[in-house]
């Protein structure tokens, strides 16, 4: 369909936007807009002088500059990427959880050591002379009496056998 | 193709990019890409003032530099450094004295069509080119602007950026500065 609005070929015309069918056609149909079209095409190549080349002292200035920023730039801190920080933040968070956890639960765990602690196991048993001697009796008193036990209950049993048969 | 050579046509990210990595040599060929073209820009921006045009050329650089980091792709490097360009440009003005034109901005491209002055056509490039830098002179900041922008190929939506402004408001300034661009080169034409 035929763009009949110059308005809308000249926009398209200026911002060099031609391919359209429809305005190519409007450009082919109105002698206005094909016009307007001439002109711009021969003022955008217009540039007056070639291309000016800035002078020396401002080359160097802004060389410098830039030298510069990248020399601050490349300060080992600044020259992380964005997944090194999100590590090392991540590492480190999670070091400081563990030395709070620690510091809260420190005390807990020293009060279950001692209630766990085997109050008189072979393992307890220090070098000392007496110390010895009483866990030595102590243990083999409680084996003495854990025998016995047992047998006053073998006994029980083999008694009540007879009288269930 | 040396390696130097093959730099020289990386894309304008790869090289920013590489600057921002430490390679302060890809900043170079970045630079050298579009110096030119900035200065020759900001010459006829500023007509007649070259000290002006240069210490608005060397401020632009000075901001793009630590700007580099803050740089997408959403935006062509040549319409981002126009727009700090033109910014750096209305600070210097500011300072100075600048009468704003009032543009109006109405459907004039009626007018603009039934002009039937052609002087572009009767005049011979060398003479053209001369006609138009002085009649760019004459234009309003707002018009030359958008005209000399869109001869480096900036669209109208980044030009209504840069100049803060609606496409509409933009085209409208183009069509203006072409309506008086005609008006000029008559001028010029007729005292010749």
């Amino acid at each position: 369909m035929m763009k009949t609005n110059c308005k809308d070929t000249l926009k398209d015309v200026l911002s060099n936007k031609r391919d359209n069918s429809s305005t190519a056609e409007h450009l082919a149909a109105c002698q206005h807009c094909n016009k307007a079209a001439e002109e711009w095409d021969t003022l955008k190549d217009l540039k007056g002088y070639p291309f000016e080349e800035p002078p020396t002292p401002l080359d160097t200035a802004i060389r410098r500059a830039a030298s510069d920023f990248a020399v601050s730039r490349n300060h080992w801190l600044f020259h992380l990427s964005g997944a090194s920080w999100r590590r090392i933040s991540l590492v480190t968070t999670a070091a400081a959880c563990w030395v709070i956890i620690s510091w809260i639960a420190l005390p807990y765990w020293k009060t279950a050591e001692k209630i766990t602690e085997a109050p008189l196991g072979w393992s307890s048993v220090s070098m000392d002379n007496e110390l010895f001697t009483l866990a030595v009796s102590l243990e083999l008193n409680e084996s003495h009496a854990k025998t016995q036990k047992e047998q006053d209950s073998k006994d029980a049993f083999e008694i009540e056998v007879p009288e269930l048969l | 193709m040396g390696l130097s050579e093959l730099r020289r046509q990386l894309p304008d990210e790869v090289l920013i990019k590489g600057f921002l990595a430490g390679e302060s040599h890809c900043f170079d060929i970045l630079y050298a890409r579009y110096k030119k073209q900035l200065y020759s820009y900001l010459n006829r921006l500023l007509p007649g003032q070259h000290t002006l045009a240069d210490d608005v050329f060397q401020h632009t650089w000075m901001k793009v530099i630590p700007q580099l980091p803050k740089y997408t792709n959403q935006e062509r490097f040549l319409a981002w450094i126009m727009r700090i360009a033109h910014n750096v440009a209305i600070d210097h003005l500011r300072k100075g004295k600048r009468q704003e034109t009032p543009v109006e901005i109405g459907d004039d491209h009626d007018e603009i069509l039934k002009d039937q002055a052609e002087p572009w056509r009767e005049m011979a490039r060398d003479e053209l080119e001369k006609a138009l830098e002085w009649a760019l002179t004459q234009l309003a900041p707002e018009l030359r602007e958008v005209f000399l922008l869109r001869q480096e190929d900036i669209g109208f939506k980044e030009i209504a950026e840069i100049q803060d402004c609606s496409i509409n408001t933009a085209l409208g300034r183009m069509q203006y500065a072409l309506k008086n661009l005609r008006r000029l080169l008559s001028i010029w034409k007729g005292e010749g």
